[in-house]
């Protein structure tokens, strides 16, 4: 018997339509997986669920009756707790703070000791490592999203809809998000959650919706049906696994010799750590989240400074230049696409201007050319298959993978010898991100030198020519994905766990 | 200058602050909902001549004082409802609040004295300070902090309970999670809007409350000049304060000092001519607030709410 019957939800924003006619029934004590290509509508069903969206048609219904939520008060007074894909955290307040708000109770004064330990509790009992007392804005976004996990436990609803969770997680902590939908699930939960990754839906699902296009295509017992099926009810047509990734590589391009850095809460970040990338290389970084990656792609982009050590780009030193200056040189694509990538309430066609001076952009005069602007950025949306198409809209109507998918469009088309990239694929649906990897590899073909950070290491594995692992700031070891066999790089991962100070 | 003196300048200067802390702290309060209000200045204006007016009338002193905060929150309550409800530019809603807010007090002036005439020159009952058994024979700071009027106590009062609340209260979290990011705030179940609405209102109340002090305790009376700029100063204070009502104090403190100082060099007589000895409160002020603002942001991380002046509207 469901608890929460959705019925022929239509939801249209201007001309598109997000979400046509779309019937799911999440039934308590499961976990009912929702898929479906970037665009497909995901987010949208789920704003109308937790009342941040009004559907223009159709009905939902909890416990056997109508309900009408209409704000996102309602929901939650309906036992709706969500987790938005793009993160609803305070960057000004504690973790605490962030978590116990909307379920603070009756007393007036906050009692944040008590918050502390309970969230101490859950982090130590669901292998969720965040430091209660720290400020969202010193954290990486993998520790913000494991906040917005706590904070899903810590208020106790009942009904929990989880929009790509595991986007920005390491393996491990996937493989505990896992567990800890399996176990609310037998508490007798109801459970949503997006993902884009199939073999989550398989390890954790008991039902799965595919969504295309807006509308439901098919929803299935998970242990009845099979990946490839789900694949390609959703795309349309196969997608490859394997890429080539075998050439020649040319003279070094970026070195960085004993480089020294600390986090934004002063802790050591990164310890005399030392690479080369040589022209048509694919370098990967990974590691469990939190180690130091981020503040090392931070630092090549001139983002955040260096203690010591040296950067240098083709045999000129970088060390801790100006973004403006970096940003002539080598393309960025940032891990967190809506506050360092793209301006949200920007169109389209100017957030496709921001990093380029070149002349003839349309920005290289004083006065805008907007005609050229608008041509240049209906080429990029074409050739990056941005949907929807209009270069007028502002970028926060797309959808997630879409953003990223314009962004990553942005920085490839600088036509830089370097792209530094955190978590490109983060957010993209399985042909996206097959096509973002056969991008970097046929940039790769070309000579261009690319460093890639990622938590996902099989994203690794498959365009990089050698990998760094780094922990706790220094570099554990280098697999080649080649020659390595999985239970060594299963050795060089286990034991390594992020310092929960140093996230 | 001997202790008798100094303690007594610092003392005037708490009195003559004391307004500008009122309005100050009614700011905080708005600023950190994410809602600018630059109209203190009219809004002060209507609370001290309001406030005088009706003492006039009634010789009650405490309702002069409730009347002060009913008409600048009236006043308030328009800005919140074109800025917050109907999405207004809250800056340009701000500067036409303040010039209208200062030619209606500036007409009630006129108008409400004895029949019909002006109240400017009209004297009625006002606040005299009151000294604290005990508490003000601490020596120095007894006689500076506990033989004031009954208004400065008040405002201690408020200074401790804002803190308090913004810092350590559930309602206080919520405050500072709807200026922060109402879009999150609204996803967690806070009524946004409501909430900003309630602290414009409530910031114009305070500020309407300093303006009483002043026409009622600090220099009974009524005149166009009396507000003189406060209710800027008052703006000026909430940032260099970092959106914090105790710094707030110290600030305020700051410019009734130098506005004293200057006013005891005018009757000493100066080299200076005494419009530029006017000035100087102002300039010194802001000077040493920059200052120290510019040498301590660099240890901490002190901004402006983030979504400060910015209408909140859920997607449809
Ligand atoms: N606020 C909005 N205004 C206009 N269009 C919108 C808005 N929000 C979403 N859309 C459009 O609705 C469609 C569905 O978007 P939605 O965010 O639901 O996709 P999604 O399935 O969550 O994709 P992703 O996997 O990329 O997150 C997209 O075409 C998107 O551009
Ligand atoms: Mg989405």
């Amino acid at each position: 018997m469901p608890l929460v019957r959705m019925k022929g939800i239509t939801k249209h924003f201007g001309g598109i339509v997000a979400n046509k006619d779309i019937s799911v029934d999440l039934i308590p004590g499961e976990v009912h997986a929702l898929l479906g290509e970037n665009g497909a509508g995901k987010s949208t069903l789920i704003s109308i669920l937790s009342g941040m969206c009004h559907p223009d048609g159709g009905e939902i219904h909890i416990d056997g009756e109508v309900a009408r939520i209409h704000s996102p008060q309602d929901a939650i007074a309906r036992g709706i707790g969500t987790l938005y894909q793009h993160f609803m955290l305070w960057e000004s307040l504690t973790v605490a703070e962030n978590i116990v708000l909307g379920s603070e109770g009756h007393a007036v004064v906050l009692r944040l000791q008590e918050v502390v330990d309970r969230i101490n509790h859950l982090s130590r009992n669901y292998g969720l490592n965040v430091d209660p007392n720290a400020y969202i804005w010193q954290l990486t976004v993998g520790a913000q999203q494991r906040v917005e996990l706590i904070r899903i436990l810590f208020h106790q609803a009942d009904i929990i809809i989880l929009d790509e969770p595991t986007a920005v997680l390491g393996p491990q902590e996937v493989g505990s998000l896992g567990e800890i939908l399996k176990s609310l699930a037998a508490e007798g939960k109801t459970i949503l959650f997006v993902t884009h990754k199939l073999d989550e839906v398989m390890r954790f699902s008991h039902q799965v919706t595919v969504l295309r296009d807006g509308r439901n295509v098919g929803t299935f017992r998970t242990d009845q049906v099979k990946p490839e099926q789900i694949a390609i009810l959703m795309v349309g047509h196969q997608v490859p696994s394997a890429i080539n990734t075998t050439h020649p590589l040319g003279p070094t391009v970026l070195e960085v010799s004993t480089l020294s850095a600390l986090n934004a809460r002063g802790l050591p970040a990164l310890k005399q750590v030392s690479f080369t990338v040589r022209a048509g290389e694919i370098l990967g970084v990974g590691g469990v989240e939190g180690n130091g990656q981020e503040e090392l792609a931070s630092i090549i982009t001139g983002l955040w400074k260096s203690q010591s050590g040296t950067v240098t780009l083709n045999g000129v030193d970088i060390t801790n230049a100006s973004p403006s200056f970096i940003a002539r040189v080598m393309g960025y694509i940032p891990s967190d696409r809506v506050g360092t990538g793209l301006i949200p309430r920007l169109s389209l066609a100017l957030n496709t201007t921001l990093r380029s001076q070149a002349r003839r952009s349309g920005v290289d005069r004083w006065l805008l050319d907007l005609k050229a602007i608008r041509r240049r950025a209906q080429d990029l949306i074409a050739t990056y298959r941005v949907h929807p198409s209009d270069p007028d809209l502002p970028a926060h109507q797309l959808s997630g993978g879409n953003q990223q998918r314009l962004l990553i469009g942005r920085e490839v088309s600088l036509d830089r010898r370097l792209i530094i990239a955190a978590q490109p694929t983060r957010g993209l649906d399985i042909d996206a991100t097959y096509q973002v990897h056969q991008l970097f590899v046929d940039l790769s073909f070309k000579q261009v030198a690319i460093l890639v950070v990622s938590t996902d290491l099989e994203e690794l594995l498959k365009i990089c020519h050698r990998i760094l692992i780094l922990s706790r700031g220094e570099i554990a070891g280098t697999i080649d994905p080649d020659t390595t066999d999985r239970t060594a790089i299963g050795l060089l991962l286990a034991g390594q766990k992020g310092d929960p100070r140093a996230v | 200058m001997d202790v008798a003196i100094l303690t007594s300048l610092v003392a005037v200067a708490l009195s003559s602050g004391t307004s500008i802390i009122l309005a100050t702290i009614g700011e905080i309060l708005t600023e950190r909902s994410g809602v600018v209000n630059l109209g203190l200045e009219g809004m002060m204006a209507i609370g001290a001549v309001t406030a005088f007016a009706v003492v006039y009338y009634t010789d009650s002193l405490a309702l002069g004082l409730l009347v002060s905060m009913i008409a600048a929150g009236l006043v308030a309550a328009v800005h919140g409802f074109l800025c917050v409800v109907a999405g207004q530019n809250q800056t340009l809603i701000g500067i036409i609040i303040v010039t209208t807010g200062l030619a209606l007090a500036e007409f009630l002036g006129q108008r409400l004295g004895p029949s019909n005439s002006a109240l400017i020159g009209v004297t009625t009952a006002h606040f005299s300070p009151v000294e604290i058994p005990v508490l003000s024979a601490i020596p120095f700071l007894g006689k500076i902090l506990f033989n004031q009027d009954p208004v400065v106590y008040a405002m201690y009062g408020v200074v401790v309970l804002t803190w308090f609340y913004i810092s350590k209260t559930k309602y206080g979290l919520h405050l500072r999670a709807i200026g922060e990011n109402p879009r999150a705030a609204d996803a967690m179940g806070l009524r946004v809007n409501r909430l900003r609405f309630v602290y414009t209102v409530l910031g114009g109340c305070l500020a309407g409350l300093g303006g009483a002090h002043l026409s009622l305790a600090f220099s009974p009376g009524w005149s166009n000049t009396l507000v003189g700029g406060r209710g800027w100063i008052a703006i000026a204070l909430v940032i260099f304060s970092g959106w914090n009502p105790v710094r707030a104090l110290f600030g305020a403190i700051l410019f009734g000092g130098f506005s004293i100082l200057q006013f005891h060099l005018q009757i000493l007589g100066s080299a200076f001519p005494p419009e530029f000895l006017a000035m100087l409160p102002y300039l010194l002020t802001i000077v040493v607030l920059v200052v120290v603002t510019r040498w301590e942001s660099l240890s901490k991380r002190v901004g402006a709410p983030a979504a400060l002046g910015e209408a909140y509207v859920r997607e449809k």
